[in-house]
Parts: C-alpha cells; sequence; structure tokens
C-alpha cells in the first residue's frame, strides 16, 4: 500500500483524510503494482467501455423488508415496515426507501434470487461460484475474469479495482480473489491494507510535483532496500510508480477534487466500520468513487457496504438497524442512478446491489431475522437493460419462490453480456489447463428479462 | 407539544458512529457519559457539547456507562465485561463473569457498587473499587434486559424478557419478590429518587408505577408502540420515557398525564438521564445521536 498524505481532516490516529488515500494496496497474496503492470502489457486498450459496479450489502440484506413486503402476513412475519408506491404503477416497496421508489422505473427488482450457498461471505457474490468445490487455482472474482478476457481501458487504469476496506469480518471483507485467472487480474484494492509500503510524507499536491515525489522514492527506496524489503525488485518497480504518478486513477479516488454539492448528494458517510467493528463503513463515498472510477476506464467496481447481518438484540432489532441502514443507503444509491443518468453512463455501466442470503421470514425472539439462503433480491439498472419492472415473486410470506426463480449464476450471465463476453462459448483455462466456462452455461443463460 | 409549564430546548445533537445505548450524567451535572454499539463510550461537556473524551477496550458494543460518586468511570459490553476507568480515562480494572451477552448495568448512586444483568439470565452484582463479582442473582428465566439500584442500594430491580421484575435485596443477597404486568418484554425499571416507588417501561408498549415492594399502582398507555427507556426526574415529580417511535415524553407521575412530548430522534429511543441538577435531559438513541435537552419550566 501506498499512501499519500497531506490534507484537511484529522483523524485519531492523527492521519487526516487525505491521508488515507491509499494507492498501491493490492490485495490477494500480497500482489504489487509491477503484477498490474505486467498484465497491461499484454493488454492494451479494447473496446467500447463498458462497466459493472457490483454493491455487496454485507451480511445478508432483509428482503421482505425492503422490496418483497408482506402487509397482510401475521405480525411475526410481516414486520414493522409498510410498503409505498413506486412511480411504476403495481410494484411496491418499503417506505424507508423512498428516494429508490422514485427511481423505480430505473431499476429491476429481483424477488426470488436463489441458489446461495448460505456462506456468511461475498465470495459468491464476487464469482458466482460457490465456494467448494473449486477448480484448480480457484474461482475468478468476476471482474478479475473480465481483466484477464478484456484487460485495461488504458494502461495507468486497473480493469478491476474493488473498494472494500479491511474488516474483522474477513469473509466480507474479501475483495476478489484472482483465482485461476492469475495474480495479474488481482483487484486493485486501495482500501485493502494488504500490502506493506507507506509514503506517508507525500502529499497530494507533491503528486504533481514528480521531483519531489522521485526524491521521496529515492529515499524510501534506501530505507527498505536498507531493510531488504525490495530484494527481488524488478524493473517494474519502477513502472509501478507510473500508475501513481499517472494522475488519471489519482484523481478518480480524490474525491476533494468533486463538487462538495455532489458529495452531499450521494450522503458522505461515515469511514468507521459498520456494526460493531466487523463490518464494512456506511460509506456513500464509496458509490460516488465508484462513479469516478468507471469514468476513468475501470470495467468492474465493486464494494461492500453496511452491515446487513441483523439477527436482533442486543445489537438493535432487524427493524431498529433497517431504519439505520436503509435511508442512507436510499440516498447514495439514489444519487449514484442520477448521476449515472446525468452524464450519460446509464447505458453503459451495470449497477447490481444484492448480499449473500435473504432473511428468514419469521422474525426471532430477539426482533431478528436470521439467515435464509433459500431466497433472496437484487437490483440492478444502468447497462442499457430493460427496467421498472419486478422479476420473480415469492409465496405469502416471502420463503421461497412463487415463479421465476432466479439463479446468482443468470444474474452473472447477464453482467458478463453486458460487457460483451459469450458466456456459451467463453472460457478460461483453470491451472491444469482445463477450459472452465464463467457459469454453468448448460443451466443459466443471462436473463431474458433484461436483455 | 403541550404544556406551558415544562418544555425541553434542544442544547446540543452529539453523535456516535453506531446506535447510542445510554448516557449518564456525571454527579455536577457537568459531564455526560454515553455508551454506544460502535464498541465505546464517549465523554462530553453538557455545556458546550464538546466531546473531551473516548473510551475504547471493549470488544463489542456498550451498553452502558455511568459514572461512580468518586468521578471514575463504569462501563459494560456486550463483550461480557465491565470495566472501570479514571476520569481522565485510563483503563484501571475490567470484570468478567457473564455466559453470555451483557445487555445492561447500573451503578449504584453511593459507594462503587455496580449491577449488571445478561442474556445468561443472571444478574451480577460487582464492587468496582475491588474489581470483584460480590453475588450472582439467578431467577430469570429469560434474559434480563434492565436493572436498576435503589437509591440506598440495598435493593436491585431487574426485568427483562421473562416480563417478569424481580426485586433483589443486596444485603441477603437474595429475592425479594418477582412480580409481572407487561404482558411483553421488560425494557426499563427505574426507583424514584427519594425511594418508594418503583417504574417500569414495557415492550407492550405501556409503563407502569409500583411500589417498592411490587404492589401494582398505575398502569399507563405511553403512546409508543414499545418502551425502551426511562427515568425519573431529581425531584421524582416527573418521568421521562424513550420508545421505539423516537420521541421523548414527560410525565406528571402523580397524576400519571404527559406534560411534553417532541420527536428526538429517527430511530428507538435507548436511553433517557435527567441531570442531577435538573437543569439538563439526555436522550440516546439508535439513530447515532444523543441530544442534550435544556429543562424550561414557566
Amino acid at each position: 500500500m501506498i499512501t499519500l498524505s497531506g490534507g484537511r481532516f484529522r483523524l485519531c490516529d492523527g492521519l487526516s483524510r487525505r491521508t488515507l488515500l491509499q494507492l498501491g494496496g493490492l490485495a490477494m497474496g500480497g500482489l504489487t503494482l509491477p503484477d498490474l503492470l505486467r498484465a497491461e502489457g499484454a493488454a492494451g486498450r479494447k473496446g467500447s467501455q463498458k462497466s459493472v459496479i457490483m454493491v455487496f450489502l454485507s451480511g445478508g440484506p432483509p428482503h421482505q423488508d425492503m422490496v418483497d413486503l408482506k402487509p397482510d402476513a401475521p405480525a411475526e412475519i410481516r414486520g414493522e415496515f409498510q410498503p409505498i408506491e413506486t412511480n411504476v404503477p403495481g410494484i411496491q416497496i418499503c417506505e424507508h426507501l423512498p428516494l429508490l421508489a422514485q427511481r423505480t422505473d430505473r431499476l429491476s427488482i429481483i424477488r426470488s434470487l436463489v441458489g446461495s450457498e448460505g456462506r456468511h461471505a461475498a465470495f459468491q457474490c464476487l464469482t458466482g461460484q460457490t465456494f467448494a468445490p473449486q477448480p484448480p487455482g480457484g474461482w475468478p472474482a468476476f471482474g478479475s475474469v473480465v481483466s484477464k478476457l478484456q484487460g485495461p481501458v488504458e494502461l495507468s487504469v486497473p480493469p478491476f479495482v474493488s473498494l472494500s476496506p479491511k474488516m474483522k469480518g474477513r469473509g466480507w471483507a474479501d475483495p476478489g480473489q484472482p483465482g485461476f485467472c492469475g495474480q495479474a487480474h488481482a483487484p486493485f484494492a486501495p482500501n485493502a491494507d494488504s500490502a506493506n509500503l507507506q509514503l506517508r510524507d507525500i502529499s497530494r499536491s507533491q503528486l504533481n510535483a514528480r521531483q519531489a515525489l522521485l526524491q521521496q522514492l529515492d529515499r524510501l527506496k534506501r530505507d527498505v532496500e536498507n531493510s531488504g524489503a525490495l530484494e527481488g525488485a524488478d524493473a517494474y518497480y519502477q513502472q509501478a510508480f507510473g500508475i501513481l504518478t499517472s494522475s488519471k486513477l489519482a484523481d478518480a479516488l480524490d474525491l476533494e477534487q468533486e463538487d462538495p454539492r455532489v458529495r452531499d448528494r450521494y450522503g458522505r458517510g461515515s469511514p468507521e466500520p459498520a456494526g460493531y467493528g466487523d463490518a464494512g463503513p456506511i460509506m456513500n463515498d464509496y458509490f460516488l468513487a465508484a462513479r469516478r472510477l468507471v469514468e476513468a476506464g475501470v470495467r468492474v467496481v465493486s464494494l461492500a457496504y453496511g452491515r446487513w447481518d441483523w439477527h436482533g438484540r442486543p445489537h438493535g432489532t432487524n427493524f431498529e438497524n433497517a431504519r439505520d441502514h436503509l435511508p442512507i443507503f436510499d440516498q447514495g444509491l439514489s444519487a449514484l442512478l442520477d448521476d449515472l443518468r446525468d452524464r450519460g453512463l446509464s447505458k453503459d455501466v451495470t449497477v447490481l446491489v444484492w448480499g449473500e442470503f435473504g432473511r428468514t421470514p419469521r422474525i426471532n425472539k430477539n426482533g431478528g431475522r436470521d439467515h435464509w439462503p433459500q431466497v433472496a433480491c437484487a437490483m440492478l439498472a444502468g447497462g442499457g437493460m430493460p427496467s421498472g419492472q419486478v422479476i420473480g415473486s415469492t409465496n405469502k410470506f416471502a420463503e421461497h419462490p412463487k415463479d421465476r426463480p432466479v439463479h446468482f449464476q443468470e444474474v452473472f450471465a447477464t453482467l458478463y453480456h453486458n460487457l460483451g463476453i459469450d458466456v456459451e462459448s467463453v472460457t478460461v483455462n483453470d491451472l491444469t489447463g482445463r477450459p472452465q466456462y464463467l457459469v454453468d452455461h448448460s443451466r443459466f443463460h443471462a436473463l431474458p428479462e433484461l436483455l | 407539544m403541550a404544556n406551558a409549564a415544562l418544555q425541553l430546548e434542544p442544547l446540543h445533537k452529539l453523535t456516535h458512529n453506531n446506535g447510542v445505548y445510554g448516557a449518564s450524567f456525571s454527579l455536577d451535572g457537568k459531564q455526560l457519559a454515553t455508551a454506544s454499539l460502535d464498541n465505546t463510550a464517549k465523554l462530553w461537556n453538557v455545556a458546550h457539547g464538546q466531546h473531551t473524551g473516548t473510551l475504547k477496550g471493549h470488544g463489542d458494543g456498550v451498553a452502558f456507562a455511568g459514572y461512580l460518586k468518586d468521578g471514575r468511570l463504569v462501563t459494560a459490553s456486550l463483550d461480557k465485561s465491565l470495566k472501570v476507568w479514571s476520569p481522565e480515562g485510563e483503563l484501571i480494572s475490567t470484570m468478567a463473569g457473564h455466559q453470555e451477552y451483557l445487555s445492561c448495568a447500573a451503578v449504584a448512586r453511593t459507594g462503587t457498587l455496580v449491577v449488571s444483568g445478561g442474556f445468561d439470565k443472571a444478574v451480577r452484582l460487582w464492587d468496582a473499587q475491588s474489581a470483584t463479582s460480590i453475588a450472582v442473582f439467578t431467577g430469570h428465566e429469560a434474559p434480563v434486559q434492565t436493572v436498576a439500584f435503589s437509591p440506598d442500594a440495598t435493593r436491585i430491580a431487574s426485568g427483562g424478557n421473562d416480563f417478569t421484575i424481580r426485586l433483589w435485596d443486596v444485603e441477603a443477597r437474595q429475592l425479594r419478590k418477582a412480580f409481572s404486568g407487561h404482558a411483553e418484554t421488560v425494557e426499563a425499571v427505574a426507583f424514584a429518587p427519594s425511594g418508594g416507588l418503583l417504574a417500569s417501561g414495557g415492550g407492550d408498549g405501556r409503563w407502569r408505577l409500583w411500589s417498592d415492594e411490587g404492589k401494582p399502582l398505575a398502569d399507563v398507555d405511553s403512546k409508543s408502540p414499545r418502551v425502551k427507556s426511562l427515568a425519573f426526574s431529581t425531584d421524582g415529580r416527573w418521568l421521562a420515557t424513550g420508545g421505539s417511535d423516537g420521541l421523548v415524553r414527560i410525565w406528571n407521575v402523580a397524576e400519571r398525564r404527559e406534560l411534553f412530548s417532541a420527536p428526538a430522534h429517527k430511530n428507538t429511543i435507548y436511553g433517557v438521564a435527567f441531570s442531577p441538577t435538573g437543569q439538563h435531559l439526555a436522550t440516546a438513541g439508535f439513530d447515532r445521536t444523543i441530544r442534550l435537552w435544556k429543562i424550561t419550566r414557566s
């Protein structure tokens, strides 16, 4: 990780907010910037820029309290919230999502997501695959596959960026493994805190002064060489700093450059971990950063948002936590949808929001809802897809699909389709050289409702 | 809003990074300690609303933060432990014993006694001076959600998910009486400062008055679906209640009549506290905020 310092906000550890503009922290097995450059060297700019923003609601959001309310169910099932009308006649969602209700014409809501493996982790939402068994090398994250198949749009901009921060809940913090695509296709993970180089004395403004930067780097290099940390570094090390000194990625991640009114529209949020220190922050800046990154040329941006694992007291009831999370999530996602529309990106950028599973229909004795892999929900927008629709439905208690069950892999097939990747024919070899399809194409295809 | 005789004037809005479970004033009323699901307790200057310190060290949400008579602080956490801190915020000692989530605690107005309740159905009595366990009271048949000391610290009241209220004798270290009335979880209990009265609030949306021997005296609709917190004013004339509707309400205890209500939080109010000076009220909400109110009377 390389940290650019200087700035305005002081944090409890004495560092500024800008200090935490961290570049170069590549996750998964200590991948370095040179690894990325090697991949770039083999790639180059390709095709039009279609991109995907994947929002992972860590912990399993309550489908029946968000987009599939059951007001006629008994109290111990229907919960505390009322449905409200949306701007699409006949579609209702939760009263605590009023902004999204006004934008439902730009959403497709899946109410019948199935196939969850029931693990408390981002893995399935990042790869589309179950954790076990895995082929040699492991299943790659969606972004890693895209990186492998399409490469970077620009040499100085990585194709796959994960904004997932460090969390105690490691399964939720997973930025996405490159698997059999290889380490060169691991996500650029500026928040992962997984590498170990820090330039704490370099400010953002200094970054533009190459001379100052080089002096700092030289000093750093001497320091780490003296410590032996740079043994084995190759020529790509020098190129790695090209990314850092290229303003495009740095600019995309520097939200200080954004109009403050835009940040306010998104809702900003808090960088502190949500929940009890084990989950990602409720950080609406991530939505804005995602938009800036896809504009800069990133093909896939993934992020983890909040803590949605609401088992109940003493950590607050499901409904208290929902009253806490839903309004700010409503604001952030709505702002993203508006921003993409206003900037002409709606046709090119697909937005996907979901979690690892749904929640139990019956409210437990602590006012919570427990894990429910039987059915879950998802929201999709943009990507030139048809919208203003609900796909699938559940039975009267939101226990299981009533019609049109949608598998995780159908959603992934749709994402690949939106990026121009044909899951019927494209394969990537695993580490044994065996071709692996991106989804089980004999069973799952892009959702026809979204084509 | 109603009643010209009593008003709450918003003074400060303080924040945590997660739901706030409680607020307690120092004995001189100048400091406020707040406990949060963000794993910390924060200390505040009441007059200016300034954040003066953060107590970090618990591994889960903090359910309670309060002041001992000598100015030291006690925190109690869902991590099953209690911690004693110096007035400057330095950790002095840690006490542990609950087998499941610790959900509530209280400090005696006099001395160094501390009581806690937990999901292990136990009520535990501690001495903060020696950091030792004094007694474990068992009898609740479900998680304990609330505990309180009587003004002279000779009794403890507890309530919880078994819908009962239990009175424990501190000296004899045994149950004095168990009684019930709420149709849902007993969420809050508080003794009147002058003794003689016990108030309780429930998940049934009602608050009740009892004699300090458990004789029922009143059963009042709180107007909130769930009462989560309540506190007597220093003179015992008023009762503040907070609940799932986010409104703070002040009641005339003798008349069982609502004097004042105001929207205070966007989520459940987990804590209410009158300052010992009678000048301020603090409310703590799951909306991550603490509201400090100035009490005015005409």
